[in-house]
């Protein structure tokens, strides 16, 4: 086992450092002059001014030579200034980073719980009006756009029933203690819902079919012929089997989260990851791109890791080599 | 067993999401009438004014970018040398006053005694330091009135002098908020001023100081107690917030969570929803206007044929623009060049080519673009912004007018970032369609459209348009500072632009703004972006 950790641990390097290039390629490469966004539109600037801004930021030299001296730094672990906002990419990133964390986390978590009960629930009384009500609601919440949803969360629940904040993190009266915590709870229970929903989705009807699947199973019936309870063959037997793909899904999931949930962000004013992407993608503004994606993919590889690590764990079957 | 907690929990989940769903909206919140008639008309002091910008700043030094949103949110850090009224006027701001030689060229300013954040007095090599070191090199809006400058001379400390090298119409209004703040040279002497540090901690002698800037959440400014201008300001402290959804900017500016909502953050479809809101500010009237222009490319087929260009003047119909792109909400149609809220220019004798179909398509027969096999004469591409969603919907009623006229047009969305290369300095286009500014004066805000010189300067002549009578004409209207004179070069320029048409005014528009009823004290800046004069609202 230790030498198939380690074995994993030794390619992480390397997968991280192909995506960087890769990713290096592709947004240089793209269309867009992150010298014309610093200095904004209407500008009568002259042309030098423009030249001696590009090569500043060494925008002068040949992609070859800036993929380069960016892996150099990469291996220092710098990962250099913004081009728009003149600060450390690593401190902007960091600085977002607890917010995305929270947000996703606080989605993850209640996704992965509601959707789990949902589904053995649902297994459980396959076939009744609940089982199909809830099926119907699972399709409709995984289709509807997450944009859409966001708005009208914050049109009903936070226009006109008022009973949560419409932006941001916090609200800005500089609450204290306890009712800082509250505040921010308050803030998060609607993006959080809104990018929890498609995750709910997702999670129940993977439990339910894996739970239907295995209470069709032939030691079911023995479990049930011996007497036990139909409490103890669902929890313990069916479920247990139905939660592998769960934390296969989940591992992927905490990699689409961490790259942000842009448009959730994006809707409820909350100051991520997400939204620094984007405004970086809108900038041109390179170094910040690059550190977003080489942290996402550093992490996407580790929780996979993790998660593959776990499934060696939960199923004894598995054997990993 | 499991079944009946299960089935419990199920029917009180769906009671509770049936009577959400029953209980309907409540109605927003407004200002109460009774409050309203009890708010007294003199400004109380305190409290907190949320205002929002729709992304980060790029910097905080206002002097070496012309990014809006640092404009709405930094500018109250700072002083100018003047500053614009309500109504247009040059008003005094860190001059006290000033006189002008009988030449026109020679500005003389006595300044106030006023302070910097950190204490220390702003003096007259401050607005030397700032005018040539700084703005003068980098502020996109004060390089090209700088260009006239022949020096600046600081005789004592409270005196400046600028000396023209031929009298400018517009020099004082370029001294002002939108073109100039004077920095303080004892922080930036010495230094890059677009890398120096101090620029994400801003430090100038306005009325708000700057208190804290948390990327991507908000910017805080608190209140100046030392600032030279007695009473103002009142608010104890200003917050923008960042909030980079026009949606979600209304809903909150609806639920009361922000106070004041800037025209160029609203998008057009939800100004009647806003209007609704009771007891609601709306500003629409003392805005410098902005023309939806529509700018042929005249280096290149078909456009470099005047012909052409006059069909598909004719072919368009600029109301359905008003109605279709804005919404009938503050746009007119506009029947020159230059946009009818500019009363002191706009020549209302000069007409526009009005909507003529079968005009448009007898001058395409005659310029050689007949209808084809498929009924279609020329297929021709129209570029735009795809973030600004009145150039997309204005490109939009272009196309379907000149389906009528036989002409196919494909729709082209750019990307900002590409815009200055393809657009103004490649002219790799066709058509472009793009909201600009007037800036309130025909020489700051139309002459860079049509001028010689405005070639391949970003938002500026796309067109490639080069006509020595207009140039000729611009220039005496930025020469002299009689009104006679000036308005006779401006007639002359929309005589020619109608008919030269090397772009076509699709509408003229005005930003909206919009303000909670209980902030008092609305007034606005006519003149470059609107911003709400911060420092002179208070809560009722």
């Amino acid at each position: 086992m230790s030498a198939y950790v380690l074995r994993r641990l030794l390619q992480v390097p390397a997968l991280v450092v192909g995506a960087v290039v890769v990713l290096f390629v592709l947004v240089h490469v793209a269309p867009g002059d992150p010298v014309a966004v610093i200095v904004g539109p209407d500008a009568s600037v002259p042309p030098e001014y423009l030249e001696e801004l590009r090569h500043r930021l060494g925008l002068d030299r040949s992609l070859v030579e800036q993929l380069g001296l960016y892996l150099l730094q990469f291996a220092k672990g710098d990962l250099g200034y913004s081009f728009y906002y003149h600060e450390p990419v690593t401190e902007l990133i960091l600085g977002r980073l607890p917010a995305t964390i929270l947000l996703m986390a606080a989605a993850l978590t209640s996704a992965t719980l509601i959707g789990v009960t949902l589904g053995v629930a649902s297994a459980a009384s396959s076939g009744t009006w609940l089982d199909r009500g809830a099926n119907g609601a699972a399709l409709l919440a995984f289709s509807l756009p997450v944009f859409w949803l966001g708005e009208l969360a914050l049109l009903f629940f936070a226009l006109w029933l008022g009973w949560f904040p419409s932006q941001g993190m916090q609200s800005l009266r500089g609450e204290s203690g306890f009712g800082a915590t509250l505040d921010l709870l308050a803030h998060l229970v609607l993006p959080a819902a809104v990018l929890a929903t498609r995750y709910i989705a997702i999670d129940f009807r993977l439990v339910r079919s894996g739970v239907l699947e295995t209470l069709g199973q032939d030691y079911i019936r023995t479990a049930r012929a011996k007497g036990l309870g139909d409490r103890l063959v669902l929890f313990r037997h069916a479920l247990r089997n139905a939660l592998l793909p769960i934390i296969t899904i989940t591992g992927l999931n905490v990699g689409f989260a961490l790259s942000g949930a842009v448009l959730t962000e994006v809707v409820f004013g909350w100051p991520g990851i997400g939204r620094l992407t984007l405004d970086a993608v809108g900038h041109r503004d390179y170094p910040v791109l690059m550190g977003v994606f080489a942290m996402v993919t550093l992490a996407t590889v580790l929780v996979n890791l993790v998660t593959d690590l776990l499934y060696g764990v939960v199923d004894p079957r598995v054997r990993l080599r | 067993m499991i079944r009946s907690w299960v089935r419990a929990a199920a029917a009180l989940a769906a009671l509770a999401l049936v009577t959400t769903v029953c209980a309907g909206p409540v109605a927003a919140p407004a200002g109460s009438p009774a409050a309203s008639a009890a708010a007294s008309a003199t400004p109380k002091k305190g409290g907190t004014l949320v205002a929002v910008i729709g992304r980060d700043p790029a910097t905080g030094n206002m002097d070496i970018t012309s990014d809006t949103n640092g404009f709405f949110a930094f500018t109250p850090v700072y002083s100018s040398l003047v500053e614009i009224g309500p109504n247009g006027q040059v008003t005094p701001d860190l001059a006290k006053s000033w006189t002008v030689s009988a030449d026109g060229k020679r500005y003389e300013f006595k300044l106030n005694a006023a302070k910097f954040h950190d204490g220390r007095p702003v003096t007259s090599a401050d607005v030397k330091y700032t005018a040539e070191e700084v703005a003068g090199k980098y502020a996109p809006k004060f390089t090209p009135s700088y260009k006239l400058v022949d020096r600046v001379e600081a005789p004592d400390a409270s005196t400046v002098v600028f000396t023209l090298k031929q009298p400018s119409a517009t020099f004082l209004q370029s001294l002002a908020h939108h073109s100039i703040v004077i920095l303080p040279q004892h922080i930036y002497a010495g230094s890059d001023p677009r890398q120096n540090p101090q620029n994400s901690k801003p430090i100038g002698s306005g009325p708000f100081k700057f208190k804290e800037w948390v990327k991507g959440d908000h910017i805080t400014l608190e209140r100046n107690a030392d600032y030279f201008k007695p009473d103002v300001p009142y608010f104890d402290q200003v917050i923008f917030r960042i909030l980079p959804d026009a949606g979600s900017r209304a809903i909150a500016f609806q639920k009361g969570d922000i106070d004041t909502l800037t025209g160029q953050l609203v998008a057009r479809e939800q100004v009647a929803d806003l209007k609704k809101i009771a007891g609601v500010q709306v500003n629409d009237q003392d805005d410098p206007p902005g023309e939806e222009l529509l700018q042929f490319n005249t280096t290149r087929k078909p456009f470099n044929d005047l012909k052409v260009r006059t069909a598909f003047v004719s072919a368009i119909d600029r109301a359905a623009v008003v109605e279709r792109a804005f919404f009938g909400q503050g746009a007119e149609l506009p029947t020159t060049h230059i946009p009818k809220q500019l009363k002191l220019f706009h020549d209302t004798t000069v007409k526009l080519p009005t909507r003529d179909v079968a005009k448009a398509g007898s001058l395409l027969d005659e310029a050689g673009y007949p209808k084809g096999a498929n009924g279609i004469r020329l297929t021709v591409k129209l570029a735009y912004d795809q973030t600004n969603d009145a150039d997309k919907r204005s490109a939009e009623v272009v196309r379907d007018n000149l389906k009528d006229a036989a002409v196919q047009v494909e729709l082209q969305p750019l990307d900002s970032a590409v815009v200055a290369k393809e657009v103004y300095t490649d002219a790799n286009f066709d058509m472009w369609t793009v909201s600009v500014t007037s800036n309130g004066d025909p020489e700051l805000g139309i002459a860079r459209f049509y001028t010689t010189q405005s070639i391949k300067v970003s938002f500026g002549n796309a067109s490639r348009y080069s006509n020595p009578e207009i140039d000729q004409a611009f220039a005496q209207g930025a020469s002299t500072t009689d009104l006679k004179e000036r308005q006779a070069a401006y007639k002359k320029v929309q005589e020619i632009l109608a008919r030269d048409l090397p772009t076509l005014p699709l509408a003229d528009y005005e930003n909206i703004d919009f303000a909670r009823p209980d902030i008092g004290g609305v007034t606005q800046s006519p003149i470059g972006y609107p911003y709400f004069y911060i420092q002179r609202l208070w809560r009722k």
